[in-house]
């Protein structure tokens, strides 16, 4: 994987000429909305994958990123229009510049050619997820079951196993069905043989019994025992002829050809029940249009975005009418699948019956032949072709849908006349002179032995069948069993940490949260713990701030479990802007604890957020960039991050004093603002906030006095010395910064002029600056950087500390 | 998530192999089949089981 360390992007987007210094850590891009903080969220993204998603994603309506990707001023010349990122492989630790320009989006270049940042880079490219954005994470939570399970399987790119599993589903319903196609196979043939005996079962003893009666009368020694692969016509003759014709066999063929008209187990019964099954397209006409349509109507309510339609481009009263109509249109088309599915079963039926009817019309059409009757030969031609035929259009809707008039009106689909050319037909066979008793039992036991066979390829395909359904049965189930627990641990393991990261931002009040992730066929089921009152789907009960943080905390927890140690950059684009405040120090603090390996790139439009990320240790102060402003001829106005400190000594170095003071002033306040938060400072109420110095002051002093009180009382109760030492040694530097920082307030007064500045010479504002400094540090840690803050559980004050612990004083005695 | 995709086959192909009532031969095939394509069609598969299901009947 890589980490950025410095990025320049070029007339890209909304930005003409920008530089950013991130040196591989965390870094925040922080200003109002419209100031182009996405524009370095789509540049990375193109940086990485050649594509900006926002462009070409659903509902981006026309726009590309060859038109649309350069800055608007440079709209014909893309080439211009570039990124340049200096990555960093972080196996290797080799370092190259990437640049891609929009006119080659889908190449890059690197300045060191070295293989593995060419690698890294490429591995990256194909994790686009990394770049995280509001409207994606609150999917993974506000998605239904199924559209949750699609979009982190696809997240976590296992879309292999659900095609793998469709794959093999697919080949068992294959099996299946032509196992019951040759079951019904190989029923017609035992009913042929039995037809052919005129036995009513293939008993071995009513089969001896039928072709022993036929060998006695040829003299031949009677068989004693029968198997599938006796030759039932042994000995027999029966010459060159093939197995010649034998009239009351052929009598029982023809009647059972006309009796299969009228029977309510062939082909009446299942032309009935398909008939019925049809007449749901009767009742719904738009049922058929919907199924046609199904697929577009999918993708079409996926990409609506406002009141126009995707699919034609038509403007509604507004999106919710739209996306109603088309919801509606789906689940006319979800009925329609159901019907689509009973009618196909009912066609397959009627195509077997058919089936069984084209055996017999072909056994029928051998007497024709042999008898030298070309008439009912060409009619019985005629239907086994139209049975074949039909039998292809019976296997789809439309086929169907076009057949069903004739297959109502006869579902044998014989030709007109047919049956009165059989029943003359059987008169002619009938009234054959009759055979010598010689013949007769020759014709008969070679007829019965080429049905014997028949019946017996018959038999060995349907075995063949069956052992193949139940292998393709058997494959199909040990897949699912070993993708289901495969799964099933793979999102145990999620929710485990989902929960844990949850819980880490939630512990004041959600410290028992749990979360439950739990497949079901191809869904995923979310739901979680609400103040240990049940588990519910996160939507329920949870505020839309919980939500996020859940879509935040689920996203980790995946990225976890894709990338493993290869997780090293996310950018997080304006994804926390619903956490409430007071969760926001726990958010920084689950990134760095946890993450401490990651390059976060965070952007937000909340400045509170923004000297969060800072005060908590998650982002240095001179890794991130403020956008001030945006126009179209300049882009952003940025102010980088900074130490202020160290640019108010350069204000005095240059004599500008009342620049140092005043940029002082602006910055103690915004400190002072983040100090009263993080220790809980009272200032007095304001609706629309503002507070002066000396208000901001005033609060983090008492504040901090009062609670160091505290922490010594704590210390006391416990008797615990070594606290009660610290405490002490916080209190005496309290007191002497304190001291010497309101000795010199007076020169960052706001009721101090800036003209009064004029007067004074660098080195006499330098120890005001030092003053300030002296008080701020108190509340610094030299080993983390962060600032101290309150620790809280439950709603009490539990204790003083700094995120790495080195400062901890605590709050609650004996 | 290659892995996980590895595992879950892998797992797979020993539960086909280790099933008594599956001809031994088809655990084999299914691995030679999913080594040429990561993800096989349909009728890929039902071309396997069918031609060792004849060829184990007769």
């Amino acid at each position: 994987m890589i980490q950025i360390e410095e990025m320049w992007i070029e007339e890209f987007r909304g930005i003409r000429d920008l530089h950013l210094a991130l040196d591989g850590e965390c870094f925040a891009v922080w200003g109002p909305n419209g100031t182009g903080k996405s524009g370095v969220v789509d540049a990375i993204e193109f940086a990485l994958t050649g594509d900006v998603s926002r462009l070409s994603g659903s509902g981006s309506g026309g726009v590309t990123l060859a038109k649309h990707g350069p800055h608007v001023h440079r709209r014909d010349d893309p080439a211009k229009a570039r990124v340049s990122m200096k990555v960093r492989d972080t196996s290797s630790g080799e370092t190259s510049v990437l640049t891609r320009t929009v006119k080659s989006a889908s190449s890059f270049t690197l300045e060191l050619d070295l293989p593995a940042v060419r690698t890294a880079v490429d591995r990256a490219s194909q994790h686009p997820e990394i770049t995280l954005s509001r409207r994606e994470i609150i999917k993974y939570i506000v998605a239904t079951p199924g559209d949750r399970s699609k979009e982190i399987q696809a997240l976590l790119k296992l879309e292999r196993l659900g095609s793998v599993r469709a794959s093999l589903r697919s080949a068992k319903s294959k099996t299946a069905a032509t196992l019951k196609a040759l079951n019904k196979s190989a029923e017609d043939a035992r009913r042929s043989v039995e037809r052919h005996l005129d036995v009513p079962s293939l008993l071995a003893s009513e089969v001896l019994a039928a072709v022993n009666a036929r060998r006695s009368l040829l003299g031949l020694d009677p068989m004693e025992s029968v198997d599938d692969t006796t030759n039932l016509s042994a000995d027999a003759g029966g010459g060159a002829g093939g197995s010649g014709f034998n009239r009351d066999s052929g009598l029982r063929d023809i009647d059972a050809l006309l009796a299969s008209v009228t029977d309510e187990n062939g082909c009446a019964g299942s032309a009935g029940r398909l008939e019925e099954s049809l007449r749901a397209l009767d009742d719904n006409p738009g049922i058929l249009e919907a199924l046609k349509t199904r697929g577009l109507i999918e993708e079409g309510l996926a990409q609506v975005i406002d009141e126009h339609c995707p699919l034609c481009g038509i403007a509604w009263a507004d999106g919710e009418s739209l996306q109603t109509h088309l919801a509606e249109s789906l689940r006319r088309s979800e009925q329609a699948a159901a019907t689509r599915s009973a009618i196909l079963v009912e066609a397959k039926q009627l195509t077997l019956d058919l089936s069984a009817v084209a055996g017999l019309a072909k056994s029928v059409r051998n007497i024709a032949d042999r008898l030298g009757d070309a008439r009912v030969t060409a009619a019985l031609d005629e239907w086994v072709d139209t049975i074949d035929v039909s039998s292809g259009e019976l296997a789809n809707i439309d086929g169907i849908v076009a057949c069903r008039g004739v297959v109502k009106a006869e579902p044998t689909l014989s030709p007109e006349g047919v049956f009165a050319e059989l029943e003359e037909f059987r008169g002619r066979v009938e009234s054959t002179p009759d055979q010598t008793a010689a013949d007769e039992a020759r014709t008969f036991l070679t007829i019965a032995q080429e049905r014997w066979s028949a019946r017996r390829s018959a038999v060995a395909a349907e075995r063949a069948a069956d052992a193949a359904d139940k292998t393709a049965q058997a494959v199909y189930e040990h897949y699912c069993g070993a993708q289901d627990e495969g799964l099933a641990l793979l999102y145990q393991q999620v929710q485990e940490r989902f929960g844990e990261f949850y819980r880490a931002i939630n512990n004041d009040d959600e410290g028992e949260f749990k979360a439950s992730l739990e497949p079901s066929a191809q869904k995923l089921d979310l739901h979680v713990d609400f103040y240990s009152l049940g588990m519910f789907p996160p939507v329920a009960y949870h505020s839309e701030g919980h939500q996020d943080g859940m879509g935040v905390c689920l996203y980790l927890a995946l990225m976890e479990q894709l990338l493993g140690e290869e997780f090293r950059l996310a950018v997080l684009d304006d994804v926390v802007m619903s956490v409430d405040v007071s969760h926001r120090r726990q958010f920084c603090t689950l990134l760095a604890t946890f993450f401490p390996d990651v390059q976060f790139i965070i952007t937000t439009h909340d400045e509170v957020w923004a000297r969060q990320m800072q005060r908590s240790g998650l982002v240095a102060k001179n890794r991130q960039v403020h956008f001030l402003r945006w126009n179209v001829d300049d882009g952003p106005a940025v102010m980088e991050g900074e130490d202020f400190w160290d640019r108010i000594a350069e204000d005095l170095d240059r004599h500008d004093v009342s620049g140092a003071a005043a940029r002082l002033r602006r910055n103690l306040e915004s400190a002072l603002a983040g100090l009263a938060e993080e220790l809980g400072g009272l200032v007095p109420f304001r609706a629309a906030g503002g507070w002066d110095l000396g208000e901001l002051m005033s609060a983090v002093k008492g504040r901090y006095g009062k609670l160091l009180k505290a922490a010594a009382a704590a210390a006391n109760s416990w008797n615990d010395e070594d606290a009660r030492e610290r405490v002490e040694d916080a209190k005496q530097k309290w007191a002497a910064a304190s001291f010497l920082q309101e000795s010199e307030q007076w020169a960052v007064n706001p009721a101090v002029h800036y003209n009064e500045w004029a007067n004074f010479a660098s080195e006499d504002f330098r120890p005001v600056v030092e003053a300030c400094r002296s008080f701020l540090d108190l509340f610094r840690c030299v080993n983390c950087g962060t600032q101290v803050h309150v620790s809280r559980t439950n709603g009490r004050d539990e204790s003083v500390r700094c995120t790495c612990g080195a400062i901890s004083f605590d709050l609650v005695g004996k | 998530m290659a892995r996980l995709e590895d595992e879950v086959l892998e797992e797979f192909f020993r539960r086909v192999e280790g099933d008594d009532q599956v001809d031994d031969r088809v655990g084999a095939a299914l691995r030679s089949l999913f080594a040429g394509n990561a993800s096989p069609k349909a009728e890929a598969i039902v071309e396997l089981i069918d031609t060792l299901s004849e060829e184990a009947i007769t």
